[in-house]
């Protein structure tokens, strides 16, 4: 289950500063990723938190499926809300599974309950349950602990989840694994997710849409693919970097642009889930304008050519 | 005296001495934790108390002890009351400042994500804040307890019943078997209660890093 999260003209406004959001209007379908992104100090962070009521709107109102969050009781809503942040908030005095146990023991579950859940979360997030339940948090690697953290999120099967800059600790190869681990994971809960980060690279890898922002502004709200091919402005497009157009390409699958032509007699092969990024670097190697598709077509170079007006 | 006729002389005195000692003991540690415990958390939760209480406690710490009895007898009396409310005030400041240190010590991000999974604040506090600074309020009751343990041998001096007793008895008389007896009892009582709470140090500390 998920549920769609709607923003209505929402406003944070700490006195003597400018607003953190500053009318604030966009909507999470259900069980796609938004990527909140920016600079520090962009209301990113005040943004997602305001969801879970951890800070309170000044103005306007956010609506969860169909009721807003103002009406539902705090305790409740957080409830229904898995809440991941960077690893520190694992609780260093508790288990693995009496971490991920949390909420399920606030909402009453029994025991049964309780351990055949923590079990079937350590084993979707890639755990050994036998190995890992009793473990503490610093017997764990900083990859394993953050699994850890989005299995606790997901205990008690929560419609939404807010992940607060949540690979932010992690070295960049261990972010990237776990970055697939997220969505081969979201490939099976069909979560409603709203990913908080400064890093557009992991927006671009992670959300179905992203949402730039600037001074509690939103300044684009759009598909990964439209932001990389389209930069509202400046400030995106220096978000983004001087190499957008490899990211665009990162983006892309080869099935995406190929075409239904049969490539000539040998012409290396490339598999159409490839990306268009991993194909150009393949006919850098080859020394070939064009590649076979395996499974039948053919991807040219000047297929390529046309990526960045889409 | 030979030493083993005191003791079959005296015996029944010296542990009714040892018992009286321990039972002053129990009750200045107990009322020193309740306050350290109290203030401590106060403290914390109040950052302005931090300047009332604090330096009162430092005075009171720096005080030497002879001086607070001195100054207690006047106010208090000679008994109980004079002897033990001077002494475990000297016990306060140990368990205060790390009960205080300990709540500090606490990631507040650890704190939100409590209160975002939809933790009460009495949940936070059984759950999450007491078990964090668990060994570090007992390394606290340490330090007190064995300081205690000490210094409750100067009641003696205003005619409370203790080790101290001995230890005086052996002063004035030039005699070294109840002077030994007194003050290797009195060591004996302060490395047990460290080596006790260190275990339970240990214990409390054993699942946090």
């Amino acid at each position: 289950m998920a549920l769609q999260v709607e923003f209505r003209d929402v406003t944070k406004a700490f006195p003597g500063t400018p607003p953190a959001v500053d009318r604030l209007s966009l909507t999470v379908e259900a069980g796609t990723i938004l990527a909140l992104v920016g600079p520090s100090g962009c209301g990113k962070t005040t943004t997602m938190k305001m969801v879970n009521r951890l800070i309170e709107p000044s103005s306007g109102d956010i609506v969860l499926g169909d009721t807003p969050i103002s009406r539902m009781p705090v305790k409740e809503l957080r409830r229904m809300i898995g809440y991941v942040i960077q690893y520190v908030g694992l609780f260093p005095h508790m288990s693995v599974a009496e971490n991920i146990a949390i909420v399920p023991r606030l909402l009453g579950w029994n025991k049964p309950r309780i351990d055949a859940r923590v079990d079937e979360l350590l084993t979707l997030v890639g755990l050994v349950p036998q190995t890992h339940r009793a473990r503490y948090p610093r017997n764990l690697s900083g990859g394993q602990q953050q699994r850890v953290g989005v299995a606790r999120a997901l205990a008690a099967d929560p419609p939404v989840l807010l992940m607060d800059e949540p690979f932010g600790a992690l070295d960049p190869i261990t972010r990237v694994r776990v970055q697939d681990k997220l969505l081969a994971i979201q490939g099976k809960v069909r979560k409603t997710i709203i990913i908080v980060t400064h890093d557009m690279d992991e927006a671009i890898r992670l959300g179905d849409k992203v949402a730039v922002l600037r001074a509690g502004r939103l300044v684009q709200h759009e598909a990964p693919v439209d932001i990389l091919r389209h930069p509202k402005d400046a400030f995106v497009a220096e978000l983004i970097g001087h190499d957008r157009l490899v990211k665009l390409l990162s983006t892309l699958s080869v099935a995406s642009v190929m075409s239904a032509d049969a490539a000539p007699a040998d012409t290396p092969s490339i598999n159409r889930a490839a990306t268009l990024e991993g194909a150009f670097l393949r006919m850098l190697d080859t020394g070939s304008d064009a590649l076979a598709v395996e499974g039948g077509g053919s991807l040219h170079i000047r297929d390529l050519l046309r990526v960045s007006t889409g | 005296m030979s030493f083993a006729e005191y003791i079959d002389v005296f015996g029944d005195n010296i542990l009714f001495l040892l018992e009286q000692h321990v039972i002053l003991f129990a009750i200045a540690l107990s009322a020193a934790i309740v306050l350290g415990v109290v203030l401590g958390t106060l403290v914390h939760r109040f950052k302005r108390l931090d300047t009332l209480i604090v330096p009162v406690v430092n005075v009171l710490q720096a005080c030497p002890e002879i001086v607070l009895l001195a100054l207690a007898i006047p106010f208090l009396g000679i008994g109980i009351s004079g002897a033990l409310i001077p002494l475990f005030v000297k016990g306060v400041l140990p368990i205060l400042r790390n009960t205080a240190s300990g709540f500090a010590s606490i990631d507040p991000r650890l704190l939100e994500a409590a209160r975002g999974m939809g933790m009460s604040p009495a949940q936070i506090l059984l759950r999450v804040e007491v078990p964090a600074i668990l060994p570090i309020v007992i390394a606290g009751v340490r330090i007190s307890a064995v300081m205690l343990v000490s210094v409750l041998t100067l009641t003696a001096y205003i005619g409370v019943d203790s080790l101290g007793t001995l230890i005086l008895q052996g002063i004035s008389r030039m005699d070294t078997t109840p002077l030994l007896i007194g003050s290797g009892l009195t060591a004996l009582l302060a490395i047990t209660v460290n080596y006790l709470l260190f275990g339970l140090e240990r214990l409390a500390s054993r699942r946090v890093s």
